[in-house]
């Protein structure tokens, strides 16, 4: 007799849905099953970022891979009763696809099947709390073959030909960082994991590490083995709560299994991984920072040469790895580096991970082949820009990627050809945006970013990026002149080749990429003060149409300086001198209405909004 | 040789790690910097270093590449220099750049050197470095005339919280020489680089006072501050010095050569001397930094010559104040006569004091109030193998280990601290086996706070290597015999081992730890203890110094004096004892500082010194005398270095040198014998005579023990001038030195915060 297997309950816990509440609903569907005595027939676990946390909180049922989204408390009691006790599954929480009809299996959503799962194969799917849960996955069984079958210099060579890119953003030959820190004289030699995430809108990282800790470890643990490390660190945010306690679980687990320490795995090798907590700081992703910080120095960048594997971490040898390059070396070791070179491009072997936001239908973490095109990115997985908006530009690489528009939309994403239209991989943030984002705005917002976590040391990086940011500034309020473009471009070229690090080498690429693919939008602030996204506030002023309002005081009740004039049932108008143009009479305004317009400060008024 | 073109211009290197600004600048190729400086590890992060290098990715800075045989560098290239102009224009957005950018600069430095006294610097008149400016210096090579950007200016109050110095932070640029001087080159980490981006500040931690965050006031900060930033609050307005002159510095035993700023004659600032010199190479500590000028000036100084008639001084003349000291001295039995000098003394004025009472008034009964450290070294290193165990700081570079004891030298001889920290920073130990303050134990691989008088023990038992040493625990004892079984050590004794009850003991297994090729560095905390006791200013002693028991040396002197009482008198205990019983009649003194207890009792009291004490009350005769600055002769340091002073400054009144006054009574009372034109005769003849110490044949006669805790500790004294008790910023920091050297302990971080800001709530009421 066949026996029935159990059905799997996974409450995703990652970052999105956990702030939805999630661990509510996982608190009261094991009371559920707990109070139905369901405990033989459905067993509830915790999971990692399952990857569509715009449908979030997300539940999913193995084996049978049925999806719920957007579930509620109010839900659990109804899931419980129709699925887990009668067997039939709860319709109304299935995925909703554009065409209105329900999606019951995950696999069946556009989000998922366009995706190739490598390094996030086991994110969603097992308890980053259960070492077994890792190596029922196949976990571990690289680090077994390096220290069993492998000498350190075979487990580099074979990172070196899988092609094995840095996936921090720079794209610098993983298996040659290794093999530099191999040869690098010196007995002491350290290996880093670098967690240190802090790009605005992206959370690769995080999720990987609170999804899947085991995979990080144990590619870090093949990392210090090749190099011939003896102690190695794993980097991350104090701000990142969850990825901490995951990665504090996981070492507790690989020390009692005998996956870290003395003698790993019977082997004569021996290696001790600790966990640094960084203060947060944007600066000390840069790897020289990162070090200096975890001397208990202020995290501030040197400038290299020499290089981590000649001089690092106290002077030693060291190589820092990203948490993704390490997760997929652990991959590389298990299926061999023929099979991860047939995945992704010639220069750009392997998949690519990005956490897809901003105006985009499917908010989540996505991963797929390198080369890919944004295309397939943005519309087939991520389903489209919101709200049937037209696509204006996607921002790749952080605060210090670039933006690049529509007829860009075919470019393979991999390292080189990002590089060469202006934007980078980074660490894998993709913003997407619309008709309503103004670029120069955008910009803007990115810099003041880099210039607040510019970390003060090198003056075109700290000064630089303030001018910079001042112009913007400048030219947002409508008070642009003739020359500012020039004149940003001139400080574009000072602080990326002045700059000491990547920080200030990369913080102007928001505002050169702008510049280039969007140069109208800004000539339309500084010429005819005006905003065409209607998004810049000195630019804009909000006003009434006499023929349409109603007067149902909607935005008078609301305005919150009393700008709005007018009694019920009579027109209404908007006193320019007390607005501050906060846009709430324009969202009150009823729809049957429309009367509130948003038109430019200067120059004829135009229709309203788009 | 290693060859690297710059400029086209082909340049051979040595290829022992220069650094392509290295190679640049001694091939004599100008590339602008600001956060570079010569005692600094390179930083690369003003960015005005930058170079171009073929095959090499963007613009590396010339300050952190290594030059590399076959190089190709280019330093000047059209796109360099036009970066390099906007790199430096974005760094005068934060800098007031009035001074650097106006029309009138030059004409204004010539016609109107005095500044106008105004809070913050608003423009050049106000800026301390209207004179020499690096940053100015750097605008005008590279061509800046005007400024592109709109000025950010960072609109900070001036800080002027703290002893000594005031912080103009509107003035910073960030390059942190500050912070690297005060981290790297003398260990005590007090500042720091605090927030980010352009609000990026060099403060304390948690925004405290420099007291609390353990700065030591050394000044170091201000010397290699490229701006105007750093400035000591007293001397900023004393405007352009008529002169700069360099002379040593005698306020403890280190000798730091010293530079003045002069005008009328008068000190007006001091910052120490040229990087080149010895024994301090460009560093010194609070007392000299900041201290000097408002001693030497200090409006109490005694001017002129007194007499004691009818109860009342009088000033009278030098004439007749020699007459009348001669007269007293001659008429009086030797027997009945002390001769008190002191450690502030230069070499030569000691030698004419000892001269003086020796052969003009034939009294054998002469000392000084010292700290015994230099007498004890002469006795318990009477073999000139153990003798030779002193030696110059530089020879730190060779040891292996160092070993403290007895003080904290970093609290009590700052340079000594900062030659030693730099060995600290290339991996050698240091085993602190005294009490110390939260710096030192910072830097002590092994701490024992060992009280003095467990030393004899544990150091006997570290000398004969047993595994097991009184006083500390075993696995400890264990970590230290295993440190300092290889190599060469140092040991740097302070004078605290004299709480110990036999310091000789003490020091001879200071010796044996120390070994054949180790060294000892004695911290004399008095100033000229080691040239006071080469000019034999102790009863056992004779010039040279030299046992008075040895024969041969005794007759010398006597040959060369024609004369003199050269057999053993009374110290200064004794001395004070026979005032008590009342066989003293007329005593001496030159130095302020001795105790007056006892002497009280002494019916005549000729009393000498640039400053006025206790004593002036019940002297006779006043004789005022100069301090270092106004004095020509030679200072022994605590390296047995021999170091010139020189007289800059003009005395006040009619105040003379020591040594002319001694030579002058003694000629006025033997008419011959004391005939020196100036002090270099004096010193040519002290250096006939010379050093000759007998094994094992003094007895330990000590004349001064600690009179209490804080004295022993760290009292910096001069001539009867209690230093701390003058500069009342010295006061505040002293009285809260014990204070931040102790540990609040059992704080977690957040209670530590809460106590911060409580301290500071606090301290802006009082302000308030």
């Amino acid at each position: 007799m066949v026996e029935q297997s159990k059905m799997e309950v996974l409450v995703c816990l990652g970052t999105g849905c956990e702030s939805a509440k999630s661990d509510i609903l996982y608190d009261a569907l094991k009371d559920q099953v707990k109070k139905r005595k369901l405990g033989e027939k459905v067993q509830i676990k915790r999971i990692g970022c399952h990857g569509l946390c715009e449908q979030g909180p997300v539940i999913a049922i193995e084996p049978e891979g049925l999806f719920y989204c957007k579930v509620q408390a109010d839900d659990i009691e109804k899931i419980v009763e129709s699925h887990f006790v009668n067997g039939k599954p709860v319709e109304e929480l299935f995925y909703e696809s554009p065409t209105g009809e329900g999606v019951p299996h995950y696999k069946d959503i556009p989000f998922y099947s366009k995706q190739h799962r490598v390094v996030l194969k086991n994110s969603g799917h097992i308890d980053p709390s259960s070492i077994d849960d890792y190596i029922a996955e196949g976990g571990y069984s690289g680090l077994e073959r390096a220290l069993k079958e492998m000498t350190p210099e075979e487990v580099v060579e074979e990172v070196l030909q899988s092609g094995l890119r840095g996936r921090g953003g720079a794209g610098f030959p993983t298996g040659l960082k290794w093999k530099l820190g191999r040869n690098a004289p010196g007995d002491k030699k350290y290996a880093i994991c670098n967690a240190d995430e802090g790009d605005p809108g992206a959370f690769m990282d995080g999720s990987i590490l609170t999804a899947d800790p085991h995979s990080v470890l144990e590619g870090l643990s093949i990392c210090a083995y090749a190099i011939g490390a003896d102690e190695a660190y794993v980097y991350v945010r104090h701000e990142y709560p969850s990825s901490v306690a995951a990665l504090k679980k996981a070492l507790k687990d690989s020390y009692e299994r005998g996956y870290l320490g003395k003698g790993i795995l019977g082997s004569d090798y021996d290696l001790e991984i600790h966990l640094m907590e960084g203060a947060g700081a944007f600066v000390c992703g840069e790897e020289t920072a990162l070090m200096a910080s975890i001397e208990g120095k202020r995290g501030m960048p040197r400038p290299r040469p020499p290089f981590p594997t000649e001089s690092g971490l106290w002077g030693k040898p060291t190589v820092i790895n990203n948490v993704k390059s390490l997760a997929n070396t652990s991959i590389i070791l298990r299926e061999g580096w023929e099979w991860f070179k047939s995945i992704g491009t010639e220069g750009s072997s392997g998949t690519a991970i990005f956490s897809l936001t901003g105006k985009v239908r499917n908010t989540g973490l996505v991963e797929v082949p390198m080369g890919a095109t944004l295309r397939n990115i943005i519309f087939d997985v991520g389903g489209g820009v919101k709200e049937d908006r037209t696509f204006k530009a996607v921002q790749t690489g952080g605060p210090a990627g670039g933006c690049l528009p529509a007829d860009k939309l075919d470019l393979p994403v991999d390292f080189d050809s990002l590089k060469e239209a202006g934007a980078i991989m980074g660490s894998g943030g993709m913003i997407v945006m619309d008709e309503t984002n103004c670029m120069v705005d955008v910009a803007r917002y990115f810099l003041s970013f880099t210039q607040q976590e510019s970390c003060g040391k090198c003056t075109p990086c700290r000064m630089g990026t303030l001018q910079m940011l001042r112009i913007l500034d400048k030219i947002r309020e409508g008070r642009g002149e003739e020359g500012d473009i020039e004149k940003l471009l001139e400080l574009c070229d000072t602080v990326v080749k002045g700059s000491l690090c990547g920080l200030g080498q990369n913080a102007p690429n928001p505002v050169l990429t702008t510049i280039e693919y969007f140069r109208d939008e800004y000539e339309a602030h500084i010429k005819d003060k005006l905003c065409p996204s209607m998004v810049c506030r000195n630019l804009v002023k909000f006003t009434i149409d006499p023929d349409k309002c109603i007067g149902c005081t909607a935005c008078k009740r609301i305005c919150p300086t009393g700008a709005v004039q007018g009694e019920r049932d009579s027109v209404h108008s908007i006193d320019q001198t007390l607005c501050i143009k906060c846009g709430a009479c324009f969202e009150v305004c009823p729809p049957k209405a429309e009367a509130v317009l948003k038109v430019p400060t200067h120059g004829k008024p135009s229709g309203g909004a788009q | 040789m290693p060859t690297i073109h710059i400029d086209g211009k082909k340049i051979e290197f040595e290829g022992k790690g220069e650094s392509i600004l290295d190679v640049a600048r001694a091939a004599g190729i100008y590339i602008p910097t600001l956060c570079d400086h010569d005692e600094l590890e390179p930083y690369g992060g003003c960015r005005l270093c930058i170079v171009q290098v073929e095959g090499m990715r963007g613009f590396p800075p010339a300050c952190t590449t290594a030059a590399k045989d076959g190089m190709e560098v280019k330093t000047s290239t059209d796109d360099l220099m036009e970066l390099k102009r906007n790199i430096l224009q974005l760094l005068l957005m934060e800098h007031p750049s009035a001074c650097i950018i106006c029309d009138e600069t030059e004409r204004c430095t010539e016609y109107r050197p005095q500044p106008y006294k105004s809070g913050s610097i608003t423009g050049c008149t106000t800026c301390p470095n209207r004179y020499v400016c690096d940053l100015r210096s750097v605008v005008e090579n590279l061509g800046i005339k005007e400024l592109d950007y709109e000025p950010q200016y960072k609109e900070v109050p001036v800080e002027r919280n703290d002893p000594f110095f005031d912080r103009d932070y509107n003035l910073c640029i960030l390059c942190a020489r500050c912070i690297r001087v005060c981290d790297d080159v003398r260990g005590t980490s007090a500042i720091t680089l605090a927030n980010r981006g352009h609000e990026s500040r060099v403060d304390t931690a948690f925004g405290g006072s420099h007291i609390d965050s353990g700065c030591w006031f050394c000044g170091a900060c201000i010397d290699v501050c490229p701006t105007g930033s750093l400035f000591p609050r007293l001397t900023k307005w004393t405007g352009a010095p008529d002169s700069i002159a360099e002379t040593t510095c005698t306020l403890c035993g280190m000798g730091c050569q010293v530079e003045f700023d002069l005008k009328w004659e008068r000190i007006m600032s001091s910052r120490p001397g040229k990087p080149e010199n010895p024994p301090n190479y460009h560093h010194m500590c609070v007392l000299g930094r900041f201290c000097i000028p408002s001693l030497v000036n200090a409006p109490d100084r005694l001017k002129s010559p007194y007499l004691l008639r009818n109860g009342e001084h009088i000033p009278i003349t030098w004439e007749d104040a020699i007459s009348e000291t001669a007269r007293i001295l001659s008429e009086t039995d030797p027997e009945r006569v002390g001769f008190v000098g002191s450690p502030n003394l230069s070499t030569e004025s000691a030698y004419a004091f000892t001269k003086l009472a020796r052969l003009a008034v034939k009294s054998s009964n002469i000392d000084f109030r010292g700290s015994d450290f230099p007498a004890l070294i002469h006795k318990e290193m009477a073999v000139d193998e153990d003798f030779k165990r002193i030696r110059s700081l530089d020879y730190l570079k060779e040891v292996d280990w160092i070993i403290a004891v007895g003080g904290d030298f970093v609290k009590t001889h700052q340079v000594v601290a900062k030659t030693a920290y730099r060995e600290l920073k290339n991996g050698k130990p240091i085993i602190v086996l005294c009490e110390a303050g939260q710096n030192l134990q910072r830097w002590a691989r092994e701490y024992v706070p060992l009280a003095p008088k467990n030393l004899e023990k544990a150091l006997s038992n570290i000398a004969d290597g047993d595994s097991k040493i009184s006083g500390i625990e075993s696995s400890q004892s264990q970590r230290i015999l295993e440190i300092i079984q290889d190599g060469k050590g140092a040991i740097i004794v302070g004078s605290r081992i004299f709480e110990s009850k036999d310091p000789g003991q003490v020091l001879r297994s200071l010796i044996r730890i120390a070994g054949d090729k180790g060294m000892l560095i004695p911290l004399f905390p008095l100033g000229n203890e080691a040239g006071v006791i080469k000019a034999g200013l102790r009863p056992e002693l004779l010039p040279g110094p030299s046992s008075i028991s040895i024969k041969e040396t005794s007759a010398l002197i006597e040959k060369s004096w024609s004369g003199g009482n050269l057999v053993d008198g009374l110290d200064l205990l004794e001395m004070r004892k026979r005032a008590m019983k009342r066989e003293l009649d007329v005593l001496y003194v030159a130095d302020g500082s001795v105790s007056i207890e006892g002497f009280d009792k002494v019916p005549t009291i000729i009393y000498q010194s640039p400053y006025p004490s206790k004593w002036v009350d019940k002297a006779t005769v006043i004789l005022p005398s100069t301090t270092f600055v106004e004095e020509n002769g030679t200072f022994i340091n605590l390296e047995l270095r021999t170091l010139k002073l020189e007289a800059l400054a003009k005395p006040p009144g009619s105040a003379r040198e020591d040594w002319k006054i001694f030579t002058e009574i003694g000629q006025k009372i033997s008419g011959k014998g004391f005939d020196y034109s100036d002090s270099s005769g004096l010193w040519d003849e002290l250096s006939r005579f010379t050093r000759s110490i007998e094994i094992g044949g003094q007895a330990q006669r000590a004349s001064w023990k600690p009179a209490d805790k804080h004295e022993s500790d760290w009292c910096p004294l001069y001539r009867g001038a209690i230093i701390a008790e003058r500069i009342e910023d010295l006061a505040r920091f002293i009285e809260k030195l014990p204070q931040r050297d102790t540990k609040p302990s059992g704080l977690s971080l957040e209670e530590l915060v809460k106590h911060v800001e409580k301290e500071r709530e606090r301290q802006s009421k009082e302000a308030v």
